[in-house]
């Protein structure tokens, strides 16, 4: 039992921490529009050039191949640095990239890899469809394949910033003959072909963060399939591993600051002999979790520094992170009083928050699938659907 | 090294010392002389020095075992012998202190009913947690505790306990101090309370196993009630809370042992959390056993009530809370 940084680590961390304090954008993240797709891509750049381009890649692929100690160090310390998070750009860092790495052909990892360290392009995702939520296997958008080409039909829908990427990677039924895992495959399209229109959802958070992107007879080249044609079921589930093992450090991280954000404001607005019991007991409560949340965290570290996989029990920690920032966001609407009936107040980034933050128990896997997921697969139950 | 989890010496010791309780428990159950047996196992002196007939072990280690107490239902007077061996060895009293350890002398906890614990001993009303009138009694507080001997009240008078493996009795009058600390810098108190965050962590794993494993082998319409996700996500909730107690517990009890700056705050955080935890698992596991839950014979209220003595004897919610509160910025 220990809990201690090596001096290697503890270098890393001056390091970050000195080109973080001479490079952290001076501006506000533009919340959306072209200008924040230009932010994402310049914010990237400058972290690529910086050597922090990518932290988890492998070093083959000009990432930084850092340990997951590191890599958590690295989060502490953009969140101390009060840094932009990689924002339109998840899909390609957290999803795309490392999928085209483990299965992509070396024709697809030179074209797009280098492209996405450097902060040249924005990747979306087309996995849900109007029929294909939680149940993703459901999924019916048709690809026919036509000599060396597949030809796309259908629908894809909750497209995050489809509208600013360059490529997308799709689920599309090769053979719909086949069970609903098998004949799915993992494709990547061209945002610019022919036949895709995009139509921009609003969101209850008052952005267009999402799409509907309807594909008409588009073509896209057998080569840029990933996996084999009619495995893509398999390539998605690497996906998905990596968004949860990668998003784990982070979410503790970013909620510990979210939770003492809080308590100051709470302290400032109150006053510091104003706060009563009430609140008290729930701020208090709030910052436990926090700091379990954190622990959870840790435990994963070190699990993982024992080379243990990390497999099915990542969803705990997804799990306790999407609900227990809806709780903070909740009582700092509580604390802001009239302050959250305004939309674009002071307080917006609590009050969008607030409202923002139910897709965190949504996407990726809703709660009630997490919760599916961890009886079945974590602790031994029945299958319940 | 971040490597919060027990190591596999850590573990094996565990392993240890449950199956030698598991196999006693089967054989005599917890009655009467139970004190002996956990003092013959090492429980109470595992983290004293050795010149008091300790082990020397750290609080981490200490933790771990009385995670395990806690899983087994084991009496919480082994830790309230521990702790006054702890106050007897600190203020010189070696002799004491050996004497708890290698239980020749019983120790049960005293918890007040308005009574006042002070230099002056206990004074007032209180339960203690067994009657014996060669007990030593202890009464903790977050701002000092005291030790004094059963047989100076006035009264003591058995009384049904909710906790029914507990002895209770109520107990008036005054017990002057035999030994008093005053406790400043919260030492003691933090000990305590990292102890009693490990018996309620156990217990909210116990109960998370024992209804996960009921819920795979109950039927009803036909098949495994897990397969009910009414079932299935009371039981997810059930793990998470036995995870992210596990995990508080072990990076607070890493704190304590190294006196990081934030160790006040990380174990109030672990007493907080296994309050809840024990507190919520054991309640969903009498539901999820439904009307043998409600039986007796099934054992599962045990957990509840335990539950619920080990969190007055941390202070309740509230102190741990406060002490969260007011504790150093956690970020």
């Amino acid at each position: 039992m220990q809990f201690d940084f090596s001096t290697d680590e503890q270098q890393f961390r001056e390091k970050a921490r000195d080109w973080l304090s001479g490079n952290v954008p001076k501006e506000r993240r533009p919340p959306r529009g072209p200008e924040m797709r230009v932010f994402d891509l310049a914010w990237q750049k400058a972290k690529c050039e910086g050597g922090f381009g990518a932290i988890s890649w492998p070093k083959e692929y000009g990432g930084c191949e850092l340990s997951p100690v590191e890599q958590m160090i690295w989060y502490e310390e953009l969140s101390r640095a009060r840094a932009p998070s990689v924002g339109c750009l998840s899909i390609a860092l957290n999803h795309a990239g490392p999928t085209v790495m483990a299965l992509g052909t070396s024709e697809q990892k030179r074209f797009h890899l280098p492209k996405i360290l450097q902060g040249d392009v924005v990747w979306c995702q087309g996995f849900s469809e109007p029929g294909a939520g939680s149940d993703l296997a459901g999924l019916r958008m048709r690809a026919e394949i036509d000599g060396d080409q597949l030809v796309i039909n259908g629908q894809k829908l909750w497209t995050s910033h489809a509208q600013y990427a360059d490529y997308q990677e799709t689920l599309v039924r090769t053979d719909p003959s086949s069970g609903r895992h098998k004949g799915i495959t993992w494709v990547i399209i061209d945002m610019k072909s022919p036949g895709i229109t995009i139509r921009p959802l609003r969101t209850i958070a008052g952005d267009e963060h999402f799409n509907e992107v309807f594909y008409d007879n588009v073509r896209v080249p057998m080569s840029n399939i990933v996996g084999e044609l009619n495995e893509g079921w398999k390539v998605a589930m690497t996906t998905l591993a990596n968004e949860r093992a990668g998003a784990t450090a982070n979410h503790g991280v970013e909620l510990g600051e979210l939770v003492e954000q809080l308590i100051d404001m709470a302290r400032t607005r109150v006053g510091p002999d104003g706060l009563d019991d009430a609140l008290v007991s729930r701020l208090a409560k709030l910052r436990v979790e926090a700091a379990a949340l954190r622990s959870v965290s840790y435990a994963m570290i070190s699990r993982s520094n024992r080379g243990l996989p990390i497999g099915a029990e990542a969803t705990l920690p997804f799990l306790f992170f999407g609900e227990l920032q809806q709780r903070v966001r909740a009582t700092a609407l509580e604390v802001l009083g009239g302050e959250m009936l305004e939309f674009d107040g002071p307080w917006d980034s609590w009050v969008r928050g607030f409202l923002g933050d139910r897709m965190y128990v949504i996407a990726g896997g809703s709660s009630e699938i997490r919760r599916n997921i961890i009886a079945e697969r974590v602790l031994g139950l029945p299958r319940s659907y | 090294m971040i490597d919060i989890l027990p190591t596999a010496e850590q573990s094996e010791f565990v392993g240890g010392i449950a199956n030698a309780i598991a196999k006693a428990t089967s054989a005599k159950g917890y009655g009467g002389d139970a004190w002996r047996f956990f003092a013959e196992l090492g429980c109470i002196g595992m983290g004293l020095d050795e010149s008091v007939g300790g082990a020397g072990f750290s609080v981490a280690d200490e933790a771990l075992m009385h995670q395990e107490l806690g899983r087994q239902l084991v009496s919480p007077n082994v830790l309230a012998a521990a702790l006054a061996a702890r106050m007897a060895a600190k203020a010189g009293d070696a002799e004491l202190a050996e004497r708890i350890v290698v239980g020749d002398q019983r120790v049960v906890f005293a918890s007040s009913l308005g009574g006042q614990v002070s230099a002056a001993g206990l004074e007032g009303e209180f339960h203690l947690l067994a009657e014996s009138s060669d007990a030593i009694v202890l009464c903790i507080s977050p701002v000092g505790s005291a030790l004094g001997k059963a047989r100076s009240f006035d009264r003591r008078d058995v009384v049904q306990s909710t906790d029914e493996t507990i002895e209770l009795v109520r107990a008036s009058g005054t017990a002057p101090a035999l030994l008093w600390t005053r406790d400043n810098d919260q030492r003691l108190w933090r000990y305590a309370s990292l102890m009693i965050a490990a018996e309620l962590t156990g217990i909210a794993e116990a109960t998370q196993k024992r209804a996960v494993e009921y819920a795979k082998i109950r039927e009803q319409f036909g098949k495994p009630i897990g397969a009910f996700q009414a079932i299935g996500h009371h039981c997810a909730n059930m793990a998470l809370r036995s995870d992210a107690a596990t995990s508080q517990l072990y990076f607070a009890a890493i704190a304590l042992r190294d006196q990081t700056p934030d160790a006040s705050f990380q174990v109030a955080a672990a007493c907080s959390y296994a309050m809840d935890a024990a507190f919520q698992n054991a309640t969903v596991a009498i539901q999820i056993h439904g009307g043998i839950g409600f039986a007796a014979e099934s054992g599962l209220h045990l957990f509840l009530n335990r539950a619920l003595m080990l969190r007055h004897l941390a202070g309740g919610e509230r102190t741990q809370e406060l002490a969260v509160f007011n504790a150093y910025r956690a970020a």
